[in-house]
């Protein structure tokens, strides 16, 4: 199912070669030309995983990357945690595939939702974003732009309870905050407490739910019509499992004379890579394997230049508010100029306008009279 | 000789000392005359379930008691935490239990959890305050009364598998002075054995370092002492609760059914839901009663009635009668009231007082503002007055001298008109141009006149416009210019 077998298909059988020949001209080695040289400059990826604590995240990481990221990692107890504030932490590693080399970001956001209370949590998360977009907007309006460093997020997975019944209002507000400017992948977390039926029941009120609230989660493209029936199978399994029930294992466990990833309890083992026992596979393969590349695209084409637009139009109406006060153009954005001078221009307009208006008033009473 | 022994009775207080029975009397059925008793009294005992929304409170209430309480589901959008009591009629082999549930709805969701303990607390003080209004009537039935202080709290912990959150800690901290709490691990069938024990651990150890006082079971009864004692190594319960019933073997049991493997309610190897059955109604649901009465009911009792002013002794050490005390402190608080209402009625006379100042200041105000009024306005009518008179006399100047010019101009007529006939001869315009010589002098003196004499003034001036206008127009006065 890999984006190789996809477009191979088309290129020219050998009986239509004789025809071809004649006026083959050539461009269709370009597919080939862009491989060699996207595989020789790499790929990266940012990655960020939010939600609260103790439900799986660095354990589903490690899952889907097979690496260990978070080797000495300091667990807070509930008493540090009471009024604990959030912190933006990055790892960075360099994996390489077959000659494809990736460079992997993982942004974590330990002390999300964990404090009593969590008014803004989100706060630092939000602004960490922004401030990635608003590097890469001043580095592309740069001099030099070589080697412009992307470290804008990519993808965003959003990690809900399953203890609960639906969405709970800090997750609500969490998306709401996120929804315009990163990709959101929402997961059910730790989904082995959830039997199926209680499993499909969580995710249809949760796709309710973020209906009824608004709330802009990543779609997946739709496939174009020549694609084969498979492919378009997939697909549609795919859209119809979101949001993803999850289950994560740094473990491996023998189970039936194999040695695979899960999980071991007194009734049975859970594995992770069974699709009938979660959708682990399914988002494995969308996160990586299919959709990495459109992720990318939709932040750049998408999330980062509504950033932009935003960015450009507060700088040009600031500048006509500025222009009165005669101040240089700047080439970033200017601190906000200040509210109380505006204030004070516009009411000494005011009472001109008075005075003007009762002057014209006495002159026709004395003409009158 | 009475006196001595009553002295004796009052002051010497001896040690009673034992005796053997000669025979059988028959008071060792005084226990199950007790029984008897409270079986036909029936008993009642309140549970509050406290965690969050959706954790399976709801659902092990149903295990527990192997029956279905209807309850709707919560949404997870509730502004506050609010409690919801609901009370029912159990029955098993002819003992009544009224069994009242109480749930927490709404605690954990809101986003700013700082005041989610509060409505817990205050339900459970409110419990309390009922009882002791009901001790301290006059005419009380206590035998009748339907006692609903909550005897256990089940604290419902999520299985994060690190530690207690935030909001567990500070709500348990609020609530272990006031009923005997019982944490519990909910939807155990998401934690692994290994990470199980480590779980508890870490659980058990948070709770000692912050001062936590959960319930401990109690083993000063030797009948009960060993179980109860191994149990309490086991807390907190691991529990998973479920109502549906799947096929085990050849029995049907209570269970949740996985694709990886089937989780039974009620293997001790799966989870802990055994244990805390036989702990919580089995064994020793009566003790929980008996602390919920004779701890945490004494200790808000005393607090309450120390807040009150009441006191066990004074300082010189002489009990106080409940009665003088309560006397005296209504007094007090006559009196207190009496001097509010004095003060406040005080209060509102003066402000009436100045109220009416002010008033009065006012209305002065507004007088003198109106005089000052009048006066301009006279100022002004009369500055009109004498324009319009300086506008008459203009106008009436104006008028003099037009007629005097008119007069001019008819006798300029008259006496062009007096000329020899020979004039006549002449074409009209030799004529005209007499005429307009003469009427060019005279007439440029008119003009002269008007303009030495006539201001440029406004209102004058364009009436001088247009009579040079009509002039204009006028061919003699054209002929004669040029």
């Amino acid at each position: 199912m890999s984006t190789g077998l996809r477009y191979k298909s088309k290129l020219a059988t050998p009986e239509d070669k004789q025809d071809i020949d004649k006026q083959y001209v050539g461009f269709a080695t370009l597919p080939n030309q862009v491989h060699r040289k996207s595989v020789k400059k790499g790929f990266d990826f940012t990655l960020m995983v939010a939600g609260e604590s103790g439900l799986g995240k660095s354990t589903l990481v490690h899952s889907l990357f097979l690496t260990d990221l978070y080797k000495e990692r300091k667990l807070l107890s509930a008493e540090e945690r009471i009024s604990q504030t959030v912190e933006i932490l990055k790892h960075t590693v360099d994996i390489e595939e077959k000659g494809v080399k990736l460079k992997l970001t993982i942004v974590d956001t330990p002390g999300f939702g964990d404090a009593v209370n969590n008014s803004e949590c989100w706060k630092p998360i939000t602004d960490y974003v922004d401030q990635q977009f608003e590097q890469y907007f001043r580095d592309e309006s740069g001099l030099n732009r070589k080697n412009i460093q992307d470290n804008r997020v990519h993808c965003c997975l959003y990690f809900i309870s399953p203890f609960g019944h639906g969405l709970r209002p800090v997750d609500v507000g969490f998306m709401k905050a996120l929804h315009e400017k990163v990709n959101i992948v929402p997961l059910i977390a730790k989904a082995d407490c959830l039997v199926p039926s209680e499993i499909r029941k969580l995710k249809e009120r949760i796709r309710e739910e973020i209906d009824k609230f608004g709330i802009h989660v990543y779609q997946f493209p739709e496939c174009d019509s020549d694609e084969d029936e498979d492919f378009k199978q997939q697909d549609r399994e795919l859209k119809e499992s979101a949001p993803f029930a999850v289950i994560g294992s740094n473990t491996v466990v023998e189970a039936k004379g194999q040695r695979v990833r899960g999980r071991l309890y007194p009734w049975g083992i859970v594995e992770v890579e069974n699709q009938a026992h979660c959708d682990f596979v399914k988002l494995r393969n969308m996160l990586i394997r299919t959709h990495m590349h459109d992720l990318k695209d939709v932040t750049c084409d998408v999330h980062y230049e509504n950033y932009r637009a935003h960015c450009i139009q507060q700088m040009t109406s600031k500048l006509t508010q500025d222009s009165r006060m005669e101040s240089p153009i700047p080439i970033l954005p200017l601190p906000t100029p200040d509210a109380e001078t505006e204030k004070l221009i516009r009411m000494k307009d005011e009472e001109l306008r008075r005075m003007q208006e009762m002057l014209q008033k006495m002159k026709q009473q004395m003409q009158d009279q | 000789m009475a006196a001595t022994d009553l002295e004796r009775f009052s002051n010497a207080e001896p040690e009673p000392r034992s005796l053997s029975l000669g025979g059988h009397v028959g008071f060792d059925s005084l226990p199950d005359q007790l029984v008897s008793k409270s079986v036909t009294q029936g008993f009642s005992f309140n549970i509050l379930c406290v965690g969050e929304t959706g954790i399976g409170k709801s659902t092990l209430m149903n295990t527990l008691f192997n029956t279905t309480f209807e309850t709707e589901e919560a949404s997870h959008h509730e502004e506050c935490v609010r409690l919801r009591p609901q009370t029912y009629d159990l029955q098993e082999s002819n003992v009544q239990l009224k069994l009242t549930i109480v749930d927490a709805v709404g605690f954990g969701d809101q986003i700013n959890k700082d005041e989610s303990y509060r409505p817990i607390v205050d339900y459970i003080d409110a419990q309390f305050e009922n009882y002791l209004q009901e001790e301290l009537k006059i005419r009380r039935s206590l035998f009748d009364y339907h006692d609903t202080r909550i005897h256990v709290c089940l604290y419902f912990i999520t299985p994060t598998g690190h530690s207690l959150k935030s909001l567990d800690l500070v709500t348990m901290k609020k609530l272990d002075s006031k009923v005997n709490i019982i944490p519990i691990i909910a939807k155990a069938d998401t934690i692994s054995k290994s990470e199980l024990h480590k779980f508890k651990i870490k659980i058990m150890g948070e709770l000692v370092s912050n001062g936590v006082q959960i319930y401990q079971f109690p083993t000063d009864d030797e009948a009960v002492a060993e179980i109860n004692a191994v149990m309490n190594a086991h807390l907190p319960f691991a529990v998973v609760g479920s109502t549906e019933e799947v096929k085990v073997g050849n029995k049907l049991v209570r269970a949740r059914q996985y694709p990886w493997g089937v989780v039974q309610v009620e293997n001790e190897n799966h989870c802990d839901f055994v244990k805390l059955r036989e702990m919580l109604i089995r064994v020793n649901m009566e003790d929980l009663r008996e602390q919920t009465h004779s701890r945490h009911y004494e200790l808000y009792r005393r607090c309450k009635l120390e807040e009150m002013g009441f006191q066990d002794s004074d300082g010189d050490s002489q009990p106080f009668s409940l009665q003088e005390t309560y006397e005296a402190k209504r007094k007090e608080f006559l009196s207190e009231l009496q001097r509010k209402e004095e003060e406040m009625r005080q209060m509102f006379v003066n402000k009436v007082k100045e109220t009416e100042l002010e008033l009065k200041e006012k209305e002065r105000e507004l007088h003198e503002k109106f005089e000052h009024l009048k006066r301009v306005h006279q100022e002004e009518k009369r500055k009109v007055e004498e324009k319009r008179r300086e506008l008459e006399e203009e106008t009436n100047t104006f008028n003099r001298r037009k007629a005097a010019v008119e007069a001019l101009q008819s006798q300029a007529l008259h006496a062009t008109s007096q000329q020899p006939l020979r004039k006549d001869k002449d074409k009209k315009k030799s004529d005209i141009g007499v005429q307009q010589s003469g009427m060019s002098l005279s007439n440029s003196k008119v003009m002269m006149t008007k303009a030495s004499v006539e201001p440029l003034n406004c209102s004058s001036w364009w009436p001088a416009i247009q009579c040079c206008s009509c002039l204009v127009r006028d061919a003699t006065w054209r002929e004669g210019f040029l």
